[in-house]
C-alpha cells in the first residue's frame, strides 16, 4: 500500500483509539449455553493452553500466569443541537489484552501500571484471526514481561527492606457464563426525543421569553454494551455482558455581567427501557432552562467568605464523596520500596475514624437493584475472575476495609472482588455500588429544621446546595433563618476536605440519592442529604468574558 | 540509460526504485529544507550485467533543489498517485502524476535497522473448520 507523501511528517499508522466510555452491568434472564458453544472462547482457551505448554524463551522463565480477555465493544450515540439532529454514529470494536506475569505469585513482572498488550480482534467470530491476534500480544507481552522482571528484580536491589505482600493474590478458578448483550434502543424514537429537548428553548411556551438568552442548547443519547471474555491459566472462564444507556441535555448562556452560566443532567440506566420518559426529559429540560434563567439574575455570592452550616442534597453529597472518599478507598499499591499500604489521603488511616460514628458505608456490586432501579455500578464476578462481594468498608465512622483487587496490599492479602477495568486497559481497584448509610437518619424536612435552627443561633444566613457542577456548586441557595431562600451564583467551596468528612458532618438526611456515573467504568454511589457545620463559601475569581456582540438570529419557526 | 550513467560515473550499479512506502519533507523556516523518502522495493542494476538485486534499508534524503536539478530524463508513460497528505491545513487529498525518472545523483542513507527477535512460537495452527465457526 502507498501512503502519502506528507509534508512535516509522516502520517501515522492506524492508531488504536479507546473510547473512553461506560458500560452497565445488569441481569438477564439467564440462558445457558456452554463455553463449548461460543467459538471465541474456544479458540481463547486453545491459544491460551498452546501458549502455556510452549511459551519460553530459551535460558528465561516461563510465563506463570496468563490470561486473554476479550472485550467486544458496540455504541450508539446521536447529537442534537438547536432543534436538530447533529451527529448520528454508531461503533464497535474487539480488542484483546493479554496479561502474562514471569516470576511467582509472591514477586512478578507486574509494575502496578498495567502490563501487557492489546491487539484489535476480528469481528466476525473468526476463531484462527483471533488466535493470531493472541499469539502476536502475547509474544509481546512475555517479551515485555521479561523486561520488566529483570528490572524489577533490579530495582529491589535499591532499597533495604520491601512489601512482604504477594505481587498477585492466587485466586480459585470460576466459571460463569452469561447471555451476551445487544444494544437495544429505538433509534428513530430517542433521535426525535433529543431533537425536540434541544429545541425546547426555542418552542416551549413555558421559557420563551428567555430563548434569546440560551448560547448553547445539546441533547445527546448514548448508548453502549460490552460483552467480555476472559479464560486465565488458573482455569477461570468468564463472559459476561454490561450495557449502559444515557439520555442528557446541556444548556448554557452567560449571566448580564459576563459569568457562564450552565445546566447538564439527564438519565442513565442499565437499560434503554429504564430511561426516563419523554414527559420527564421535557420537564427536565423545561426546569434546565428556567433555572438558567433564574441564574442570570440571582445575585454573585458575597464577596467577604462565609464559614459556617451548608445542608447537600443527596446529589451534590453524591459528587463530594465521589471526589474526597470513594478514589481513597480504591486500594492502589505504592511505589515499590515504600512502606505505605496504597496511595492516597486514607494510607494510614487503617482502623482509624474518617467519617463521624453514626455513618457507614459499604460497597455492594452484588446490589443490582436499589429501591427498585437497576443500578449502573452492579456486577457478578469483577474482570479479575473474582466473584464480587459486599465489603464494608467503614463501619460507625472507622476505617475497616479498601477495596482490593488481585494486587493485594498490607493487611489485606487477597482480593474482594473489586478489580476493574475499562474497555481494553488494565484491571484496578475500583467500587462497584458504594452505599453510605447511616444509623440515626434525619427526615429530609427536618434536616432543613437543623439547618434554620444552626441559622438562628449563628445569627445569620446560612447556604444548602442543589447541585453540583464539577468541584463548584451550580445551585446554591443562601438560606434565610426563617426558611426563605434566594438562589445565588459564582460561589466555590472551600475547606471541603477529608478533615470536614471526619469532622463536620452534624446530620444525615434518610433520602438515599444514586448516583450513577458513565466514567471510565461504571460506578454507583448512593449518598443521602449531608448537614456539614462549617464550610468555607466564597466567590470564585474567575474572568468574566465578554458577551455575544450581536443577539442570536431570528427563528423562523 | 541508468547503466549507461552509472558507467560514466565510474560506479558499479545504479539504484532502481520501484516502490515506496511513505516520506515527509520539512517545510518549517526554522528547520533546514530536506526531505526523506523511505523506499520498499529497490533493486541494484549492475553495470556489468550481473541480475539485478533487490535490497533493503534504503532510503533517500536531500534539499529538494538539489534532487530535482538532477532529473537528466523521464520516461513516456506517467503514473498516478493518490493519497491523503498531512500539511499545515490538515490531511487532504491530494493527487500527483509523474513519469519515471532517471536521476544522475542522489543521496541515499541506511534506514534505522531493527534487531526485534521474531515471534518465539510459530503461528497458530490454521484450522479446517476454521471458518464455519462465523456467524
Amino acid at each position: 500500500m502507498k501512503t502519502p507523501f506528507t509534508r512535516m511528517t509522516i502520517a501515522s499508522l492506524c492508531s488504536v483509539a479507546f473510547l473512553a466510555t461506560t458500560f452497565t452491568p445488569g441481569f438477564c434472564a439467564a440462558q445457558t449455553q456452554s463455553q463449548a458453544d461460543d467459538p471465541m472462547l474456544k479458540a481463547m482457551q486453545a491459544e491460551l493452553d498452546r501458549e502455556k505448554a510452549q511459551l519460553v524463551l530459551p535460558g528465561m522463565q516461563r510465563p506463570y500466569f496468563i490470561e486473554y480477555r476479550l472485550d467486544d465493544f458496540s455504541s450508539f450515540e446521536a447529537v442534537a443541537n438547536y432543534g436538530a439532529l447533529t451527529r448520528e454514529e454508531e461503533g464497535g470494536q474487539r480488542v484483546v489484552r493479554v496479561t502474562v506475569r514471569v516470576g511467582d505469585y509472591g514477586l512478578d513482572s507486574s509494575t502496578g501500571r498495567g502490563d501487557g498488550s492489546v491487539q484489535l480482534a476480528p469481528e466476525d467470530n473468526d476463531p484462527d484471526a483471533l488466535r493470531y491476534a493472541l499469539w502476536t500480544a502475547t509474544d509481546e507481552a512475555y517479551k515485555n514481561a521479561l523486561r520488566a522482571y529483570s528490572a524489577k528484580l533490579a530495582a529491589l536491589q535499591q532499597f533495604q527492606s520491601t512489601r512482604t505482600e504477594k505481587d498477585l493474590a492466587p485466586e480459585k478458578p470460576v466459571v460463569h457464563i452469561e447471555p451476551l448483550r445487544k444494544l437495544e434502543i429505538d433509534r428513530k424514537l430517542w433521535e426525535k426525543r433529543i431533537v425536540d429537548a434541544s429545541g425546547l428553548y426555542a418552542t416551549a411556551p413555558e421559557v420563551g421569553s428567555f430563548a434569546d438568552q440560551v448560547q448553547y442548547s445539546t441533547a445527546n443519547i448514548r448508548a453502549m454494551t460490552l460483552n467480555r471474555y476472559l479464560v486465565n491459566t488458573e482455569g477461570t472462564v468468564l463472559r459476561y455482558g454490561l450495557s449502559g444507556y444515557n439520555n442528557a441535555i446541556s444548556v448554557g448562556g452567560q449571566a448580564p455581567d459576563g459569568m457562564r452560566l450552565a445546566r447538564d443532567n439527564g438519565s442513565v440506566a442499565v437499560t434503554a427501557n429504564e430511561l426516563e420518559s419523554w414527559p420527564s426529559f421535557r420537564t427536565r429540560v423545561i426546569d434546565d432552562l428556567k433555572s438558567l434563567e433564574a441564574l442570570s439574575k440571582a445575585p454573585i455570592v458575597d464577596s467577604e467568605d462565609y464559614h459556617g452550616p451548608v445542608l447537600f442534597s443527596g446529589d451534590a453529597a453524591s459528587d463530594v464523596m465521589n471526589q474526597l472518599f470513594v478514589g481513597n478507598v480504591e486500594a492502589d499499591r505504592p511505589e515499590l520500596g515504600t512502606s505505605a499500604r496504597t496511595r492516597g489521603v486514607y494510607a494510614s488511616s487503617y482502623k482509624a475514624r474518617v467519617l463521624p460514628e453514626f455513618m457507614s458505608v459499604t460497597d455492594n456490586p452484588l446490589e443490582s437493584k436499589f429501591q427498585g432501579r437497576s443500578v449502573l455500578g452492579a456486577y457478578q464476578v469483577d474482570d479479575e475472575g473474582v466473584p464480587a462481594q459486599a465489603v464494608d468498608i467503614v463501619t460507625n465512622g472507622k476505617l475497616d476495609n479498601y477495596l482490593i483487587s488481585r494486587e493485594p496490599i498490607k493487611d489485606f492479602p487477597s482480593s474482594n472482588g473489586h478489580g476493574r477495568a475499562a474497555p481494553g486497559a488494565p484491571a484496578h481497584s475500583r467500587s462497584g455500588v458504594m452505599i453510605f448509610k447511616s444509623s440515626h437518619p434525619v427526615p429530609a424536612a427536618d434536616l432543613n429544621k437543623q439547618l434554620l435552627t444552626m441559622a438562628r443561633e449563628q445569627k445569620k444566613d446560612v447556604y444548602a446546595v442543589e447541585t453540583m457542577g464539577g468541584e463548584a456548586p451550580r445551585l446554591l441557595y443562601l438560606v434565610h433563618p426563617d426558611g426563605s431562600r434566594q438562589l445565588v451564583r459564582g460561589a466555590t467551596f472551600d475547606e471541603l476536605d477529608n478533615r470536614s468528612l471526619r469532622s463536620e458532618i452534624r446530620a444525615v438526611g434518610d433520602d438515599p440519592y444514586v448516583n450513577d456515573s458513565l466514567g471510565t467504568l461504571p460506578q454507583t454511589t448512593i449518598v443521602p442529604s449531608l448537614l456539614f457545620g462549617d464550610i468555607v463559601v466564597k466567590r470564585a475569581a474567575e474572568e468574566q468574558q465578554k458577551l455575544p456582540y450581536y443577539p442570536p438570529p431570528p427563528t423562523t419557526k | 540509460m541508468l547503466i549507461d550513467e552509472a558507467k560514466r560515473q565510474g560506479k558499479p550499479y545504479g539504484l532502481y526504485f520501484e516502490d515506496i512506502s511513505s516520506g515527509f519533507a520539512v517545510t518549517t523556516r526554522r528547520s533546514p529544507q530536506a526531505f526523506q523518502v523511505i523506499p520498499l522495493v529497490v533493486y541494484r542494476v549492475f553495470v556489468d550485467g550481473r541480475p539485478d538485486e533487490l535490497v533493503r534499508g534504503v532510503s533517500i534524503v536531500g534539499t529538494p533543489q538539489a534532487a530535482l536539478n538532477r532529473i537528466v530524463a523521464t520516461g513516456s508513460k506517467q503514473d498516478i498517485f493518490n493519497g491523503i497528505c498531512g500539511a499545515e491545513s490538515g490531511s487532504i487529498p491530494v493527487s500527483a502524476v509523474a513519469p519515471a525518472m532517471l536521476v544522475s545523483e542522489i543521496e541515499t542513507q541506511r534506514q534505522a535497522q531493527g534487531t526485534t527477535r521474531p515471534p518465539i512460537l510459530p503461528p497458530p495452527p490454521i484450522t479446517e473448520t476454521g471458518k464455519e465457526g462465523k456467524r
